[in-house]
Order: C-alpha cells, then sequence, then structure tokens
C-alpha cells in the first residue's frame, strides 16, 4: 500500500510458492527469478525423535497420520514465520506437487494449509507442467533425476499424460549407497585401520563425500577401460584423500580411489541388476515408444532434463551418448531408429535445482491464472477433503 | 528407557508439559502453539536490533542491508578498516573462522553506505533479472491474447454483430481479424475459464488421438495471431493443421516424414551452467576441503559456486516478533514489545502462572505385578492466593481419551485395567505463594503442625505453597510402560474467580 498524493495504490501482494522434494524444500515468492531459501526435508517425529519416511507403507493408520500433521505443521510454520517472514492469512499459495508423492500427505499439507494457516486460495499443480515454463514451451519429455528416484513424463499441451509415466526408484540415494559400498570393500583389503571408523560414518557424511567428489565418465572411456586394456589411452582418475579423525582424535583419512569416484553413478545408466531395475537412458526410449505415434517426433526434440542428480558433472554428455548407442543397438527400439542422432536436450539459463520452482514462479505472477485458485470458502462451503486434479477442469457438487 | 513424566492435555488432543501450554482467562480454555492463532508483530535485524515497517522488509528481499554472514561457517561478519596510503578502507572479517573479504575476494568498501548501492545492485539482479523478466512477457502476451479469445468465444462480440447487421460479414479482412480460432488451441486448457462450458468440447480435455486431426476443427472458425501462426518454432506451438497431417498410425513412418522439421529454439542461450564435459581438474588430484558443500552453495543460489574461493558473504535474514490468540474466544494470549531491544511481553497469559505444577517426588525403584507400591505427588501453586482443587479422579486407562478412533474405544474398555488405584480422597486446597515466607524465621515443622485436619492417608506433607498426596498402585499387568490419568477440576482467584478443568497423564515406568 503506498500513499500517492492521498491515494492508496493497493499492490497485489505476492503469491508464496513451495515445491516439495524429498531432500529439498524449496520456498520463495511469485514472480521472482531465484527461490529465497532450500531447506532440507528432515521431518523428524518431535516426541519420538525418528525421522519419518516419505513411503505409504506403514503409514495409513490414524496414529501415523496424526504424527504427520504434527510434523508438517512444524515445516510450514517455520517456512512461514521464520524464513520467509509472512502472514499466511493474507497469501496465496501455489503448490508445486510431484507425481509420485503419497496421497496421504497431499491430503494432511492441504488441511494444514487450510485449516490451520488460513490460507486465502490454494493452487497445486503437477510439477511435470511447471518445467516447461522456464523453456517457454508447452510440448516435452520431462526427465526428472530426483533423489529417491527419477521419472520420465511426456506434458502435451500442459496435461502431463499420467498413463504413459515410467519410473525407477533410482536417484542420487542410490549413488551414495553404491559409491559407499565399493569403498567399505576396498578398505577391507588395503587399509584395515580406517575401515572400522568408514563403516560408522553416517549417511549425511557419505552425501557430503559424493557431491564432492563424484563424475560420470563417458561411453567411450569406459568401454576402453573393460574391453581392450592394451590400448594406450587410458584414462586415468585420482584418488582423493577425505580427511577424518581416529579414535584417539589424530587425523586420519580415507581414500576414495578413483575408480569408485568415477563408477558410483554408473548405477543411473547401467541399472540395478539385483532389484531388476533398468536404467534411465532404457526408461526414456521405452517412454517414447509406448507414446501416440502423432507425438513421439515433438517430443524426442523437446528433452528436458531437470533435477538435482542432473547436476552431477558429465550427466547429460553421458545420457546422450547412451540413448544413441540403445538406439544403434538395442533390438528392442527398432522402431525409434529414425531418431538416432535427432535427440535435442533444451537449453535454459537458470539452474536445473530449481526448474520446476520458476514455473510455479510465473503461474502466481500471472493474473489468468487467479480462477484456478481454489479458495478458503469453496473449501469450506462445499465440504472439499481435497482439490480435484490438474486435468480436472470443474469443482463439481457430488450428488 | 524414557524416565518418568508428567504431561498435560490440551484441548487440541495433543500432550505437552506445563511449560508448553497457554491458558485464556476469559473461556478458561487451554491451548498450545499447534492450535493457536499466531501473527506477525514486528520486523527487526537481529544483528544492529532496529525495527523495520513490512514496506522496508518486500523491498530488501527479506533480509537486513547492512549486516552479512560468513559464506564459510554463517557466523556474522564484522566490519574492519585498513588504512592504505591515507585513505581508509573497509572489510568484512568472522571472527570464527578467521574469513577476511579482502584476502579471500579482493571485496572492500570506502564507506557502510556503498555497500547499499554497489553490491546489492548486483544481488537483485538475479532474484529480478532480465531472464526472469523475458518469461514473464512472454507468458502474459499469451494470458492476454487467451483472453481475447475468451471473450469471442463466450458470444459477446457476436451478439454485437447481429444487433449492428454487420458489414463485417461481407469484408473478408475485419472477417478474417474477429473470426474466432479453432476449438482445439494451445495453452487453452490451462487458460480456459474453470467454470465455464462454452468452450469445452464433449470429451472434455485433451483431444489428442481423434481420427478428427487436432482435435475437432470447425470451418467456420479461423484465428490468426502472430503467435499462432508462426512456423518457425516447432514443439512451441501446433502448426496448422491442414498442412500437417496428424493421422499416422506407423511410428516408423512417422519418424521418418517429420523427423527432419527442426527449427531453431525461442530460447537461446550461450551459457550452459552444468557442464558438459567434465573440466580436467576433476581427473587430478584436488584437497577436498576446498569444495564447497551443499549447504554452502545453497545460500548462494545465483551462483552454486563448487570452490570455496568463489564463495562471496550473504546478508543475514530478517526476524520477527510474533502474537498469539485463543482459537475459541479469539482473546491475545501472548503479545510482545515492538521495541526489538527488549524481550518482555506486553500480555503474557502462561498456562503455568494459573494452573498447579505437578511433581513426581517419590516413586518406588521398580513396578512388580500384584505389589502393592506407593506414589507420592505434590500440587505446587503459582498464584498469590488460595487454590482449591476438587472432583480428583485417578484411572489406569488413559489412553481411551486420546484415541480417536471409536472402535478402538470398545474394544479397549472390555480389556482389564493394568493396575489399581487407591486414593483416599477428592478434594483439598492448597495455599498462596508467600513471598516473604523466604525471609521470616518459622521453619518447617511448625508450618506442617498447623493443619491437622488433613487425612494423612491422603496428604502426606504440606510445604510453603506445596502439598503431597499419596496414591498406591498395584499393577495387575506387565506393561512397559505404565500410565495414570487425572482429571481435576481448579478454582482460584486472579483478577477474579477463575475456574477450569484439567486432565494429566503420568507415565512412570516399566512393570515386570
Amino acid at each position: 500500500m503506498n500513499n500517492f498524493f492521498g491515494k492508496q495504490i493497493f499492490e497485489r501482494q505476492k503469491a508464496v510458492v513451495i515445491d516439495f522434494g524429498s531432500s529439498f524444500i524449496k520456498c520463495g515468492f511469485a514472480g521472482e527469478g531465484i527461490p529465497q531459501a532450500f531447506l532440507p526435508t528432515n521431518l523428524i517425529d518431535l516426541q519420538t525423535g525418528e525421522q519419518l519416511e516419505i513411503t505409504s507403507k506403514n503409514n495409513t493408520s490414524q496414529k501415523k497420520i496424526q504424527i504427520w500433521k504434527r510434523t508438517l505443521f512444524k515445516r510450514f510454520y517455520s517456512i512461514f514465520f521464520e524464513i520467509l517472514n509472512v502472514n499466511p492469512k493474507n497469501r496465496r499459495v501455489v503448490f508445486c506437487e510431484n507425481i509420485l508423492l503419497p496421497n496421504f500427505i497431499k491430503e494432511t499439507i492441504i488441511e494444514i494449509l487450510f485449516e490451520k494457516f488460513h490460507v486465502v486460495s490454494l493452487l497445486s499443480v503437477p510439477s511435470p507442467v511447471l518445467t516447461l515454463v522456464p523453456f517457454k514451451k508447452h510440448v516435452g519429455l520431462v526427465i526428472d533425476l530426483g533423489h529417491l528416484e527419477s521419472t520420465v513424463v511426456p506434458v502435451y499441451q500442459e496435461i502431463p499424460l499420467y498413463s504413459k509415466i515410467e519410473y525407477c526408484s533410482l536417484g542420487f540415494d542410490s549413488v551414495v549407497k553404491n559409491l559407499r559400498s565399493v569403498v567399505l570393500n576396498e578398505l577391507k583389503e588395503t587399509n584395515k585401520e580406517v575401515y572400522p571408523i568408514a563403516e560408522k560414518l553416517p549417511e549425511k557424511i557419505w552425501n557430503q563425500i559424493a557431491v564432492k567428489t563424484c563424475f560420470v565418465l563417458e561411453r567411450n572411456a569406459i568401454i576402453l577401460k573393460k574391453e581392450n586394456k592394451e590400448k594406450k589411452k587410458k584414462e586415468f582418475i585420482a584418488d582423493i584423500n577425505y580427511p577424518c579423525l581416529d579414535k584417539e582424535g589424530n587425523d586420519t583419512s580415507i581414500t576414495i580411489s578413483g575408480k569408485a569416484r568415477s563408477n558410483a553413478a554408473e548405477i543411473l545408466f547401467n541399472g540395478d541388476s539385483q532389484n531388476d531395475f533398468e536404467g534411465i537412458p532404457f526408461r526414456i526410449l521405452e517412454c517414447l515408444m509406448s507414446c501416440n505415434s502423432d507425438i513421439t517426433v515433438a517430443l524426442s526434440q523437446n528433452l528436458i532434463l531437470t533435477g538435482g542428480t542432473s547436476m552431477v558433472p558429465g550427466c547429460r554428455l553421458r545420457l546422450e551418448n547412451e540413448l544413441n548407442w540403445l538406439l544403434e543397438n538395442d533390438p528392442h527400439f527398432t522402431k525409434l531408429k529414425g531418431l538416432q542422432g535427432k535427440l535435442i536436450f533444451q537449453n535454459h539459463p537458470f539452474f536445473n535445482n530449481y526448474l520446476s520452482w520458476i514455473g510455479g514462479s510465473v503461474f502466481g505472477y500471472l493474473e489468468i491464472m487467479n480462477e484456478k485458485f481454489v479458495s478458503l470458502q469453496t473449501f469450506t462451503e462445499m465440504g472439499l477433503k481435497s482439490i480435484p486434479n490438474w486435468s480436472h477442469f470443474k469443482i463439481e457438487e457430488e450428488n | 528407557m524414557s524416565s518418568p513424566k508428567v504431561e498435560f492435555k490440551c484441548n487440541c488432543n495433543t500432550l505437552r508439559n506445563l511449560s508448553g501450554l497457554y491458558c485464556c482467562t476469559q473461556c478458561s480454555k487451554l491451548s498450545c502453539n499447534y492450535c493457536c492463532e499466531t501473527k506477525i508483530d514486528s520486523y527487526f535485524c537481529p544483528v544492529s536490533l532496529t525495527g523495520l515497517s513490512s514496506d522496508e522488509v518486500t523491498s530488501s528481499l527479506c533480509k537486513s542491508n547492512n549486516r552479512f554472514q560468513c559464506p564459510q561457517c554463517e557466523s556474522q561478519l564484522v566490519f574492519q578498516a585498513i588504512t592504505e596510503n591515507s585513505s581508509q578502507k573497509l572489510y568484512l572479517s568472522c571472527n570464527y573462522c578467521r574469513y577476511r573479504s579482502d584476502t579471500a575476494i579482493g571485496l572492500t568498501f570506502k564507506s557502510m553506505n556503498e555497500i547499499h548501492k554497489e553490491y546489492l545492485a548486483k544481488e537483485r539482479l538475479s532474484h529480478t533479472g532480465n531472464d526472469m523478466e523475458s518469461l514473464k512477457e512472454y507468458y502474459s502476451k499469451i494470458s492476454k491474447e487467451m483472453l481475447k479469445l475468451r471473450e469471442f468465444n463466450s458470444g459477446k462480440f457476436h451478439r454485437l454483430l447481429n444487433v449492428i447487421n454487420s458489414p463485417y460479414k461481407s469484408s473478408p479482412r475485419l472477417r478474417k481479424k474477429f473470426s474466432t480460432g479453432r476449438n482445439f488451441s494451445p495453452m487453452r486448457s490451462i487458460y480456459s475459464n474453470r467454470y465455464s462450458q462454452n468452450e469445452r468440447t464433449k470429451s472434455g480435455g485433451s483431444t489428442v488421438g481423434n481420427n478428427k486431426g487436432e482435435g475437432g476443427e470447425n470451418k467456420d472458425d479461423k484465428f490468426s495471431s502472430s503467435l499462432m501462426s508462426s512456423k518457425k518454432t516447432y514443439g512451441s506451438v501446433l502448426p496448422n493443421s491442414k498442412k500437417m497431417k496428424f493421422n499416422y498410425t506407423n511410428l516408423e513412418e512417422a519418424i521418418e516424414k517429420r523427423k527432419d522439421k527442426i527449427t531453431n529454439t525461442i530460447h537461446k542461450t550461450e551459457k550452459i551452467q552444468w557442464t558438459d564435459q567434465i573440466p580436467k581438474e576433476l581427473k587430478n588430484k584436488f584437497d577436498v576441503t576446498q569444495i564447497t558443500s551443499l549447504s554452502q552453495r545453497f545460500s548462494q543460489l545465483a551462483t552454486q559456486p563448487r570452490k570455496l574461493s568463489e564463495l562471496s558473504p550473504q546478508r543475514i535474514r530478517l526476524m520477527n516478533k510474533k502474537s498469539k490468540q485463543c482459537p475459541h474466544c479469539q482473546h491475545t494470549l501472548i503479545k510482545p514489545e515492538i521495541n526489538p531491544n527488549k524481550s518482555t511481553f506486553k500480555i503474557k497469559k502462561l498456562a503455568l502462572m494459573i494452573f498447579p505444577q505437578i511433581f513426581i517426588s517419590k516413586i518406588p525403584a521398580t513396578f512388580q505385578t500384584d505389589k502393592q507400591s506407593e506414589l507420592v505427588i505434590s500440587f505446587k501453586n503459582p498464584t498469590f492466593n488460595e487454590m482449591k482443587i476438587s472432583d480428583l479422579e485417578i484411572s489406569s486407562s488413559p489412553l481411551s481419551d486420546l484415541d480417536q478412533d471409536q472402535e478402538q474405544n470398545e474394544n479397549e474398555k472390555k480389556e482389564e485395567t493394568t493396575a489399581n488405584i487407591v486414593v483416599k480422597g477428592k478434594e483439598f486446597s492448597i495455599n498462596g505463594y508467600d513471598e516473604s515466607a523466604q525471609f521470616t524465621d518459622i521453619t518447617l515443622e511448625e508450618e506442617t503442625t498447623q493443619e491437622t485436619n488433613d487425612d494423612p492417608e491422603f496428604i502426606q506433607q504440606r510445604k510453603l505453597n506445596k502439598v503431597y498426596l499419596r496414591i498406591s498402585i498395584t499393577p495387575t499387568k506387565s506393561v512397559e510402560m505404565l500410565q495414570i490419568g487425572l482429571k481435576f477440576k481448579v478454582s482460584c482467584v486472579l483478577q477474579s474467580k477463575f475456574e477450569s478443568e484439567a486432565s494429566v497423564i503420568i507415565s512412570l515406568g516399566k512393570v515386570n
């Protein structure tokens, strides 16, 4: 509100945009180019101290839902009052929802926002639709590499095609576990003193080690290593020492060999043979195969990479290599052979971390999206328990 | 093994320590952080302790203008001065991790006010920068065109035309300009009115895969705008359906005929943030301590640097003071002072000041089944006047009150109670808090002999403003955690008479 020559000009208040991921929550205001903060989602139950996992197993009893309510309330309380410095009573909220979030979490979030915080109105958009916004595209194949899992979703004219989704539980979590097992196996043989220290290190530190040291090699480099050992070109990758403390308090270090560093992220591309997961390039091509023949060419030229895991150095090049190799050699994909060399990954000037948040920021800024918001009045009058899906256009009264 | 504890039950059925509850004097109900309504009262900077208005907060993007945070350890940075050739320069330094901004990045200032202009202007570009502005312009253009479309489709313009008995129908140029578009248009799905029925096709939603082509085209409708007719971009706007046939049933045929139609992307960018090719530094040996961790990168979202040497100081986040309201009667429970130097409250209605505190003073070392043991509980009166407690009820199955499933309730009532509890009395009164008692010479023995009307099996002792009760327990089952439920009514005199109820759960320990 500004007093301008005695008149009052009401500026429309900016909406709050929240992106709820499995390892980080991004929050900020609509109309801005960067989120205000990245918060880690450590959902810890205050009374018992155990960490809550985002799955739908063992989480459907009434008691568990009460526990989830309280921890999510505490999280949103800290988002609104401690980080954004905002009264939620006057604000609209744009919620970027992950497609694979379990339903009970979505419903508790909506209940909390409406009944506890009395938010003015709420708009919830699936994140594949929002990741297309920074590219100014309306058609695209969204490849989201996340922390717990990765998904491939085709989007056509702002509608995600849910029946053609491909997903697998390969994310940065599996990269970290792979790194840990490889390093521990090596330490058993070479350096037995450091092994018990390395075994007791918590997951957070292994996460940090993976972030700082891991990367992905090109496909040619790996084949050279495995098949032709006699060739002159050998990729030399150095070992790295990660400092830590002894039992007595002296400085020692854990050596992370070059082999472990470069092979940790292979699990994303080759798949996990123990659990019968195929790698991510396989999933992308499967999705293209299953889509309607009218769309496939449009989708293949609009491939979009998002997610924090895709910021591992060398990830995009490797994906291109793998896709072209699969199109050439795999008999399963003979129908798609014409696409070899024609797959295009789109560019953008932002970071992969918060692409869907930017989409939410643009949607919260536009005036035409006002009709899509569900207001507190309709929620309470119609007695709704949840919000209809994005592709559902009307709120119908139940007869 | 958890230690024994006493918890009060709030109106929203959560269990809390008495120190976490608020009590409203008007409606005499308890409320906790989970159920009461909070509002922000005032904003302030935590380092310089100056107040701010809400306009200043939004214009400075929720962060203070003058105070900075160390990028390595997130503690406060301090200004220090160097004199170089008779001119003074300021730099930032951290007292905890020895970070200095002039040696690390070469960041120096002439005066405190200069920071406000140079350094912050750069940071704001990232928040409302050129990339974001171009996105917003593009989408607001599209939305305006869609609003026009909606007006035409809703029939307003058609009605006008019929009234005027239009010359527009005859002139083809105007007809082209104002005629309505195809039924299926890009982004109509999100820009359509949620409650309107005019625009929906019968299938309701995407019409991809229809045999008609691009979803039921009417021959009368032709819409041409700058965006729609641009055939330069493929995948951003669908081309004219007459020229491109979408009736492919064979995937290979579709790929052959359309794979070469690659065109320029709208968004030409030269800089690619995430590396396509791995930098050679990664393959060689490097020092892990010189690389940023994730939390250090996320404090600078605009650049997210990989090396420690590229980090720069960030502004400190502002804080606020909140006031709370009772959810039942909307009276204020807590109101802080606006002055950020003071940490006192104008209005403070805590349950600690009204309700009696309950402590466990004597508990047996172990509980065993079918053995009688004695428990001693003390009630402490925080008010200055006498307090009366009545209708004391103790039961050993308190969980049935908390569960909200009705089916579970019935099952549990049929189960046996886990212990037999005997309390010989229902009412008693506690003396008020007497400040002068600390300084008088009355010994404790004389006090206890003053009241002799108490049943010694019910009340063990009285001391100043405390009363000790005896409870005898004989557990009948071996349970991991033995819990007792207490209910009582409180009546005391504050500024006026106050009466209320409370229910307490005491968890004792393991029963062998």
